[in-house]
Order: structure tokens, then C-alpha cells, then sequence
């Protein structure tokens, strides 16, 4: 359960939930019923006040606030709708920011980049370009790259597709879902757009994930 | 990594980096300033004269007799007659007299006229004597020594011929074009005033002003130097070395109410410390006025950073989603305020090392105020790292904004 600081509600009150690893999970809902809340505590961001959250094994409450961050950076990616990539910086100097909090060494980044860039249709010489000069596309993909460089074993995926057109969106989904295999990583994918949710092993509402009408003072 | 994120982000904004880093600059440079000149303003001083018991001059305040005598600063208000000079030199507690004659210059630098005395009695710095580089004291009537900084701007060596000017403009009209002197001398350095004096013999004073009368050459005239001619009428002041301690207050108080002329004696170390007395409240006040200026621009590049963390919500975001902990922002924003404040503090260095080396001559032949050429003395490293740490400190603000922003803000 999952409370925000200084309201009495319970934003979020999942009673069990799991998935098997190399899953695609689709979680769809509308606004306001908990999805980004519920995101924020998989990858160790927020706390469960009561309960716990177990992933790949480990009981995240069990970690101090930094072991989660560095939890995060080793074994979980995150994608989000838009503002994944720090402007300023070079495409390169993005995926190397997140193989550097991972402990990823060079070699090894060059290589996956290469891998990656491949399977997501990306041009090798955008790495030098600055994140902002490329299109929402370009960008999405390559938040895509950043996310599964360090080879974690869950992505986390926040509504990637919400910027981009039709056509785009099914082409950058085909992409995703192709990677994820290849990969073998867990994918827990949150969308409003339903009409995704073919691409998915597994589909979950949110009003069926959270337990209704528990909003009383804890 | 971070560094490298720290420098880019800070790139990225380079517009107001760069105000920021010259308010930074401007600021340390102005403390920087006022702290070279505290400190070095005392160790000139104290070492342009030292084993010197009494300064004796026409009789004025003690300040201005200091000042005009070792210091070139002022001038002179009355001359000591050479008949007074004579008596008190002669008097039995006295070891030895140094005679000063000044207002005269060779394109800007000072010229003293004195006796060979000055090379056997006059010490400076702790109790040094001043030695020759090259040549030998003045023997003939138009023999110079010059100080090691004349030597190396001016290109001069032994044997070299210069002209004398009078007064102490740096171009001056009325120059003794007719009497040319000859190096014959020339000082090691000294790191003081010496360094920059011509050093001539009293009557080599006498000899270039016969035919002159109030400042002005009489035109026309040209008289045959005889030795009655060369005898001096009056010098400005002299330095006294006794033989003991002890009698310098009876000498002193022999001085001081000496019948025939209006005379003074100082103590030229006590001097000295009434006049840090007197500019210490000026110091304090000057250090107090640039610690505030330097605070102003410290938080003027806190609020700065501040601002942009608004700005920079996604960033954060982006560092959390992958891994960064809170603490890593809070580095980061320290990394960019010290890069920020060290990028100030060396632009201000080479901003002081500039004014030194552009000033450094006025100062010198102006006030007798010798810097040295090593800026970057440990006072100032000092200083450097008390700025470091305060900056530190008070980027503690926006970096812990940035910290709580980071830990409670959410991904998405």
C-alpha cells in the first residue's frame, strides 16, 4: 500500500500481484488511478508504507534508499512518455550516463550500443548528435537504448508512444516487443491506449490490479 | 562522468555562467587585491629600512618625515643645513650618519644624493648590507650606482652615460643635460625601493645645481665648477646609527631641541607602528567592505543555481531514473558551483597578476611600495581555499534544494 506524504487516502492498495520473468505485461487505466504511482514503487523511487515489493528476488524494502538506486541502475530500465534524455548531452554521453551509475565498463557499452541501435532501427552516427536535435521518434528509441543497456531484467515502460503518430507508434512498438524478447527482459508497459494491448502477453486493468473502495485513514 | 555532466550543463547555460563567473572574478579580485596590499604593504615598508636608530630631518610631523625620507612619499617641508648636519654627526654617541639629498630623477626613477657611507652602514631586510652586481660606489663627481630593477628595464651597464632631470616627473623639462653622469655601480637586487634609485654623490647634487636658482637653470650662464662650489649648502634628511642603544632617546631629545635649527629625530620602527596603527581601522574596514562583496556574488551564483533546478526538474528525473542517487544531484550542483568559483578565482588571479604587472613600477617609484613579483604568496592560497569553503557552504542551499526536490519528486 502506497499513501502519499501528508494525504490520509491510500493512493494504491495492490493486495498480491506478480509476474513471471520475460513477460510483457500490458497495465492500462485511465488517469488518476495509480499507474505512475505504482511504476514509482517498482523501480524504487517510492516506499511502500505497508506490504512490500519483491523484485528479481529482492524484497526492496529490505534496501536503504540508496542500495535501491543502485538496484535501479543494475537491474531495471525505465522509459518514460517523454524528457527521457538530458538535452545537453550527446546520445553517446546519455547511455554512457546510465552504464556509469551501473558500473558498466566502456567496452562492453560500445558493443550493446551497436546491438541495440540495430534492433531499433537507429542510424550509428546519431551518437554524437545532442539528444535535442533529434526527432520525438529518434529520442523515444533512444531512451529505448539507454534503458536496456546495462542488459537489465525488467523495463519499465511509461506510456512511450503517447508523442508520436500512428504510424510511428506501431513501428516503434514492433521494435520494443522484437528487443524485449531477444533480450529476454521482463517489460511491464503502462498505457491509456488500448489499442496496443495485442502486442502483450499479459493485460491487466488497474481498477482490477487495485483493491477498490480501500480509502479509509490507515 | 559527473564532471563532465557538470561542465556541460553549465555550457549549456553560458550566458549566465559566464555573468556569473566574472561577478565571481570581480569580487575574489577585489579581495585579493586588498589582501596583497595588507600584506605586503607591511613587509615593504618593514624591510626598506632596518639597524637604522634615528631619522633626523627639518622638523615636521614623524609620519611625513618617515615617508618622504625612506619612502620617497611627501615631500620634504624644510632642509637640514649641513652646518647642523656636521655638529650632530660629530656628537660623541653618534657611530655613524647616512646624509640624504632627494629631488632629483632620471626618467622617473628617484636619485638620492649620499656619501659611501650608504654602502657600509645601510641595511635592510634582516640587517643586509647592499652588495654590487657589477662595478664599484661612486669615486669621481659624476659616478652613479643604480638600484638592479634601473639596470634591467633601462638596459644600462657600467659605463653607460645618463642625464639627471629635476624634479621627479617621469618627462621632465628641465633636465641637467650639460653635467652627464657615468654608471660606475650596479646593486644586486634588493626587493625594496633600492632597487629602483640612482645613487649619486652629494657634491655630484651641488655640482648639477650651480648656475640653478629656484628650480630654474639660468640662461646663459656657465660657471667653472671649483671644490668651494661642490661643498653642499643643505641636505633633505640623515640616517643616524649610534653606537649604543642606549642613548638613542638622549640623542633623540639632543635633536629635538637643537638651538640653531628646527630639527627632528625619529625612531623609524616606531614609527612604522604608529603608521600601521593609523591604516589598520582603514585595513579592516577594506577587508570587511570586500568579504561582503565576495558574499553578495557567492549568493548571487547561489540563487542562479537555485533557479535553473526549477528549470532542470526533467534532468533530475532522467539521473534518478537511472540510478543516480539523491546525493549524486546534490554533488552535482556542488561540482558546478565549484566549478563556477574556481573558474572565478583564476581569472581573478590573472586579473591581479595583470595590475601587478602593469602598476608595479608606479607603485614603487610613487609610494616606495615594493610588491613582490610572487603574487601567490600563502596568505592568498589561504584565502583561496576560505573562499573555496564558503562556497561550499553556501551552495549547501541550492544543493540541498535540489536534493529534497530529487528524492521526493516523482518519475514520469
Amino acid at each position: 500500500m502506497y499513501r502519499y506524504p501528508k494525504s490520509t487516502a491510500a493512493a494504491l492498495n495492490i493486495d498480491d500481484w506478480r509476474v513471471k520473468p520475460g513477460e510483457q505485461v500490458f497495465i492500462y487505466g485511465r488517469s488518476g488511478t495509480g499507474k505512475s504511482t505504482l511504476l514509482n514503487l517498482l523501480a524504487g523511487i517510492l516506499t511502500t508504507k505497508e506490504g512490500s515489493i519483491t523484485i528479481l528476488g529482492q524484497a526492496l524494502s529490505e534496501l536503504s534508499a540508496r542500495q535501491r538506486d543502485s538496484f535501479r541502475a543494475r537491474h531495471i530500465g525505465m522509459v518514460f512518455q517523454q524528457f527521457n534524455l538530458v538535452p545537453h548531452l550527446s546520445v553517446m554521453e546519455n547511455i554512457q550516463l546510465a552504464a556509469y551509475f551501473a558500473g558498466t565498463n566502456d567496452e562492453l557499452v560500445q558493443q550493446r550500443c551497436q546491438v541495440l541501435f540495430e534492433g531499433l532501427s537507429l542510424e550509428l552516427n546519431l551518437i554524437n548528435r545532442r539528444a535535442d536535435t533529434l526527432s520525438i521518434g529518434q529520442q523515444q528509441r533512444v531512451a529505448i537504448a539507454r534503458a536496456l543497456i546495462n542488459h537489465p531484467k525488467l523495463l519499465i515502460v511509461d506510456e512511450p508512444t503517447s508523442a508520436l503518430d500512428n504510424e510511428a507508434k506501431a513501428g516503434f512498438i514492433t521494435m520494443l516487443m522484437s528487443l524485449v524478447k531477444k533480450e529476454q527482459t521482463t517489460l511491464i508497459f503502462v498505457s491509456h491506449d488500448e489499442t496496443l494491448m495485442p502486442f502483450f502477453s499479459q493485460q491487466i486493468s488497474m481498477a482490477d490490479l487495485s483493491v477498490s473502495g480501500v480509502k479509509h485513514v490507515a | 562522468m559527473l564532471l563532465k555532466l557538470a561542465t556541460k550543463s553549465l555550457l549549456q547555460r553560458r550566458v549566465s555562467v559566464s555573468l556569473t563567473v566574472m561577478m565571481i572574478a570581480v569580487s575574489v579580485f577585489v579581495l585579493l587585491s586588498v589582501e596583497t596590499i595588507r600584506t605586503q604593504a607591511k613587509e615593504s615598508f618593514s624591510k626598506t629600512v632596518s639597524g637604522v636608530d634615528l631619522i633626523v630631518g627639518a622638523r615636521t610631523g614623524q609620519l611625513n618625515l618617515l615617508l618622504y625620507s625612506v619612502f620617497y612619499i611627501g615631500q620634504a617641508s624644510n632642509n637640514v643645513s649641513w652646518q647642523s648636519y656636521q655638529q650632530i654627526a660629530e656628537s660623541p654617541n653618534v657611530a655613524w650618519t647616512i646624509p640624504i639629498s632627494l629631488g632629483d630623477s632620471h626618467r622617473g626613477y628617484r636619485v638620492l644624493g649620499t656619501t659611501t657611507d650608504l654602502f657600509s652602514f645601510f641595511h635592510y631586510g634582516k640587517k643586509k648590507t647592499l652588495e654590487f652586481s657589477q662595478g664599484h660606489a661612486f669615486n669621481g663627481l659624476y659616478d652613479a650606482v643604480i638600484g638592479a630593477d634601473i639596470a634591467k628595464k633601462l638596459g644600462y651597464q657600467i659605463g653607460t652615460n645618463i642625464f639627471l632631470s629635476h624634479g621627479v616627473a617621469t618627462r621632465s623639462f628641465s633636465n641637467h643635460k650639460d653635467k652627464p653622469f657615468t654608471i660606475s655601480g650596479i646593486l644586486k637586487p634588493t626587493g625594496t625601493p633600492i632597487d629602483k634609485t640612482v645613487y649619486v654623490g652629494l657634491q655630484a647634487i651641488s655640482a648639477i645645481h650651480v648656475d640653478w636658482k629656484n628650480g630654474v637653470k639660468l640662461p646663459g650662464r656657465h660657471t667653472e665648477i671649483n671644490n668651494d662650489m661642490l661643498r653642499p649648502q643643505s641636505i633633505t634628511a640623515f640616517m643616524v646609527g649610534l653606537k649604543s642603544k642606549l642613548s638613542t632617546f638622549s640623542v633623540q631629545r639632543q635633536v629635538n631641541t637643537f638651538s640653531q635649527e628646527a630639527l627632528m629625530a625619529i625612531l623609524p620602527g616606531a614609527t612604522l607602528v604608529q603608521l600601521w596603527q593609523m591604516l589598520g581601522n582603514v585595513e579592516q574596514v577594506l577587508l570587511l567592505i570586500s568579504v561582503l562583496v565576495l558574499a553578495g556574488a557567492l549568493l548571487g551564483m547561489s540563487n542562479m543555481l537555485l533557479v535553473t533546478i526549477r528549470e532542470r526538474q526533467h534532468e533530475m528525473a532522467v539521473l534518478r531514473a537511472v540510478g543516480a542517487s539523491p546525493w549524486v544531484i546534490l554533488l552535482l550542483i556542488q561540482l558546478e558551483a565549484m566549478l563556477l568559483v574556481s573558474f572565478g578565482i583564476v581569472l581573478a588571479m590573472f586579473m591581479l597578476w595583470g595590475c601587478i604587472q602593469v602598476f608595479r613600477d608606479t607603485l614603487i617609484s610613487e609610494y616606495g611600495f615594493f610588491i613582490s613579483e610572487q603574487v601567490f604568496n600563502n596568505t592568498i592560497m589561504i584565502d583561496i581555499l576560505w573562499i573555496l569553503l564558503a562556497s561550499f557552504l553556501i551552495t549547501m542551499l541550492p544543493a540541498f534544494n535540489a536534493y529534497r526536490h530529487s528524492l521526493h519528486a516523482k518519475l514520469h
